[in-house]
């Protein structure tokens, strides 16, 4: 358990670590719409997926595997809150007065609420179809090479 | 979120993204809904951090502009919060269910994740509000 810990905690700094410096190579400040955080959720989802899928497939998959990649890699470099923030009206002082009143609407709020749902249903559609591909991949094989092994 | 990418940034974020990863294994192995309390903590955290940010941005307060906060807030926001939160663990495990026919527990997934993450982030930037540097 501890070791499977310290390489969860590993896999964690470098998750971390890829976002922030893709997040160097490619800013979002000058952006209107963050592009770079959708990037980084879309494949860390459909890295995941893949992951998981071919996992699955092959139960022979080292118990470490899973957490390691998976849990410490894959899902610290994709990130929720930064989403949840930046979907939150711009500036907390004045739009939290304003949020009283329901016809405010702040600025860009049409296509924050498009960057949720492109989150929401990409990152859902991008997972579903790494485990997809997985299945496809290494389902069938890992299934043959079962049979393989008990005729034999 | 920064543009001086120095040492402290790139260790504090590497230390942060492993307190960050380590605690949502925990809560996601032993706790029940474990995955839910972590984006959510995240999302209250980053609400708060957010607030005070705002705050010193708007007044000018102490170290607002100091190299040092800028960091400490990196390695907080994108180190720590960000790996504590995960947008991919959800997504697959919705993906999961939607594959296995059960549409509703899916949705349902995605909307505690999310309407949970605004009332979190929500309660952060109103107890930035309250504290003592407001």
């Amino acid at each position: 358990m501890v070791v499977l810990i310290a390489l969860v905690a590993l896999a964690g700094a470098c998750g971390a670590l890829l976002r922030l410096f893709i997040g160097e190579l490619i800013p979002e400040q000058g952006m209107k719409f963050p592009w770079t955080t959708l990037a980084v959720n879309l494949s860390g989802s459909g890295l995941l997926g893949l992951l998981l899928g071919a996992a699955n497939a092959r139960p022979k998959t080292p118990d470490w595997v899973v957490p390691t990649f998976g849990t410490g890699l894959l899902a610290s470099y994709t990130t929720f809150s930064a989403v949840i923030l930046a979907v939150m009206p711009s500036i907390p002082g004045e739009a939290y007065d304003e949020l009283a009143a329901v016809t405010y609407v702040s600025p860009g709020a049409m296509e924050m609420l498009t960057y949720l749902f492109l989150s929401i249903l990409g990152c859902t559609g991008a997972a579903a179809a790494g485990m997809t591909i997985s299945r496809a991949l290494f389902g069938q094989l890992g299934a043959e090479s079962a049979d393989l092994r008990s005729s034999s | 979120m920064i543009s001086e990418l120095n040492l402290l940034v790139v260790v504090g974020v590497a230390a942060g993204g492993a307190l960050g990863a380590v605690l949502r294994f925990l809560l996601d192995r032993y706790l029940r809904g474990g995955l839910l309390v972590a984006n959510t903590l995240a999302c209250l955290a980053l609400g708060y951090l957010y607030g005070e940010l705002s705050w010193l941005a708007e007044n000018g307060g102490p170290g607002a502009d100091s190299l040092l906060s800028a960091s400490v807030s990196t390695i907080l926001a994108l180190g720590v919060l960000g790996a504590l939160s995960t947008f991919a663990t959800v997504s697959v495990r919705v993906a999961q269910r939607w594959m296995a026919g059960h549409r509703l527990r899916a949705a349902g997934i995605w909307a505690a994740h999310v309407g949970l993450g605004f009332a979190a982030a929500a309660v952060g930037i109103a107890l930035s509000q309250l504290s003592g540097l407001y």
